[in-house]
């Protein structure tokens, strides 16, 4: 595994204008990506998860939102954000392929499974249509359906729900992907669907080495899955750093009121902790740190300025002032 | 499926049977006889009398109906009371005409009013929203009858472009151009009335597929935005808009009969009027079971048709 960045987000700002005001959905995102990395990105509805995948593939726009000039997403050296739509339309499912969150709805009701298979391959491919049969075919195969022939030719409605997230991994990969950006993938599917799904995740990304964003809210699937590990609040990114420094030593009162809303076998408790209050709503502007008002290690300082990007000595970097001190470096976003 | 089919078709009888019973007592039930048109100064009250026997029109109606239905399953329609031709005669002649017309104003209008509606739902408050709104407002708020003088006046009268009225020039001149000519204004006049239906239908059924997640993944699959939209969007929005054109099937096959009242146009809706005020009952009941007919058989269709464009209904 080369330690080559793939992916790089630099700043990337999406709002939405809506009636009460200008929405920051993302409101500077940065990351980097490596080749055959697994990066989870968790935090709450409503955080701008979703938003930033959609960003990231440029789809946003579609759905009302707008990437502010000066964001950047650069996939091996091609600024996507300038690429013209034509390209960033061949570029879509060939090298950023992404899975959504509810599979039951993802795929289209009136066509067969082979037929969304074959389009998807002839679109990227050179293959003609016999090929990408064959192709799609063993991609089902490779994804674990079983009587690959008779599911070809069913419709989306005769496929449960596990299966039919298994053809939206397959779909995803069957062009091989360098970047797969999974939306919530498990989030509609139960429990023990959930981890053979992640399983085969892991396994198609040793195979095809694609590097995958894992968003999700469920601290579980990050634990399994993630080599590093992105918290994200309000739009922001407020923890950043491997998965065992976020699980072992969170620095961020977010993320460590996140951990403890877990539920934990090995402790008898009688009420199951939750961070107090909503997300804000971010139409209004907001003084100071903006998770202020939920926070139970606020400090004077809080109430003053939003905390910059603070990178702590483990490498670690987090957006608290209760880490002013201890920071090697200030990165202001 | 088929067995389906088959049970679809079968129930279409007996429906067919109720429904010319029920025209038939009910078109002999009003005021006025047949006999009514034929009398003459000449004629004693014996005469009438025995005029209406020889028509059999003293027998109760019940007797009356299976006489006629007797007759319908020998294929025979009976006489026009009015003209004496055959029935079949009558209504052959003005079949072609209505279904000329209707047939191209349901082309149009279709054509018309699903791309028209498809490009406002692909762009919203554009400009071409803004004409598609207004378009279908002015078509389902305004009658037809209204829209047909106004396009007389100003493209018959006052340009004096196309004809006011009537399917061709003279006897001798019936080229297809000159079928053409007569048929802009009535096809334009019902159009704009039906495709104001479609556009909207179209439009709504197309914001609200858009809006799905397949849509999505097809977008984020790399699919070009022309086949997002008219191969996984349109072919999901079909069903809204097919309900729509199939409900105003009926009302075109008997032809509209304000609008060929007004351009003369020798249709079934002008042969419909014709018949009730001669109380032409053989002629009202082959109209009605030509209607009935046409409207059990594109019901027939239009379940056929959802269940070619959704698999979820196959089943």
């Amino acid at each position: 595994m080369t330690e080559e960045t793939l992916l790089k987000v630099d700043h990337l700002k999406t709002f939405f204008r809506t009636k009460t005001g200008i929405l920051p959905a993302v409101n500077g995102v940065s990351f980097a990506l490596k080749r055959g990395e697994i990066l989870g990105v968790v935090g709450e509805s409503g955080c701008g998860k979703s938003v930033m995948s959609m960003s990231i593939l440029k789809l946003i726009e579609k759905y009302g939102g707008k990437v502010q000039p000066g964001s950047s997403v650069v996939l091996e050296g091609k600024q996507l954000l300038d690429l013209p739509e034509k390209k960033m339309c061949d570029l879509r499912g060939k090298e950023i392929a992404m899975i959504s969150q509810d599979p039951m709805t993802s795929l289209n009701p009136v066509f067969t499974v082979e037929r969304q298979m074959v389009e998807t391959i002839c679109r990227h491919t050179d293959m003609n249509k016999i090929q990408a049969r064959e192709h799609a075919l063993s991609w089902l195969k490779k994804v674990g359906i079983p009587e690959t022939e008779k599911r070809m030719k069913e419709y989306p409605h005769q496929l449960s729900g596990g299966m039919c997230q298994r053809v939206i991994i397959a779909m995803a990969l069957s062009c091989e992907p360098k970047v797969l950006i999974a939306d919530e993938p498990t989030t509609a599917l139960d429990v023990t669907i959930q981890a053979q799904i992640l399983d085969l995740l892991r396994k198609l990304r040793d195979e095809v080495n694609a590097a995958i964003i894992l968003v999700t809210h469920d601290m579980g699937v990050v634990a399994g899955m993630a080599d590093n590990i992105m918290v994200m609040y309000a739009g922001k990114c407020v923890e950043r750093g491997t998965k065992h420094q976020v699980f072992k030593q969170s620095l961020h009162p977010y993320t460590q009121g996140l951990l403890a809303s877990v539920p934990r076998m090995d402790r008898q408790e009688d009420k199951l902790y939750a961070i107090p209050g909503n997300v804000p709503d971010l139409t209004q502007k907001h003084e100071g740190c903006i998770f202020r008002d939920r926070c139970n290690q606020c400090v004077g300082k809080c109430a003053q300025a939003a905390p910059p990007q603070f990178l702590v000595e483990s490498g670690q970097s987090v957006r608290c002032w209760l880490y002013e001190d201890k920071a090697v470096e200030v990165c202001d976003e | 499926m088929k067995k389906y089919i088959l049970k679809r078709i079968l129930i279409m009888i007996p429906v067919f049977l109720g429904m010319t019973a029920l025209v038939f007592f009910l078109s002999n039930m009003t005021p006025g006889s047949p006999v009514d048109a034929m009398i003459t100064p000449e004629m004693g009250v014996e005469d009438v009398e025995q005029l209406r026997h020889e028509m059999g029109l003293d027998q109760p109606i019940y007797v009356q109906y299976f006489k006629w239905l007797e007759r319908l399953f020998q294929g025979n329609l009976g006489y026009s009371y009015r003209t004496s031709n055959p029935v079949i005669k009558d209504i052959g002649e003005r079949i072609g005409p209505t279904l000329i017309l209707t047939l191209t104003v349901l082309v149009v209008s279709i054509l018309f009013g699903v791309a028209l509606g498809v490009l406002a739902a692909c762009k919203p408050y554009s400009i071409w929203d803004t004409l598609a709104s207004g378009l279908s407002f002015i078509g389902s708020s305004m009658p037809g009858f209204f829209i047909a003088l106004v396009l007389i006046y100003f493209f018959s009268v006052k340009l004096r472009w196309l004809p006011t009225g009537g399917m061709y020039t003279s006897v001798t001149s019936n080229s297809f151009s000159d079928l053409m000519r007569h048929m802009v204004l009535p096809t334009i006049s019902m159009s704009l009335a039906s495709s104001g239906n479609y556009i909207r239908q179209t439009r709504s059924a197309m914001l609200e597929v858009m809006g799905e997640e397949y849509v999505k993944m097809a977008r984020a699959k790399g699919l070009r935005e022309r086949v997002v939209l008219y191969v996984h969007a349109l072919r999901n929005a079909m069903l809204p808009i097919v309900t729509c054109i199939g409900m105003s099937v009926p009302g075109l096959v008997g032809g509209s009969i304000i609008i060929e009242q007004i351009f003369g146009w020798p249709g079934m809706g002008t042969l419909m009027v014709l018949s009730v005020t001669y109380r032409d009952y053989p002629v009202i009941m082959g109209i009605t079971m030509y209607i009935t007919i046409a409207v059990l058989l594109t019901n027939l269709l239009m379940d056929l048709l959802y269940a070619v464009l959704d698999p979820r209904i196959r089943n």
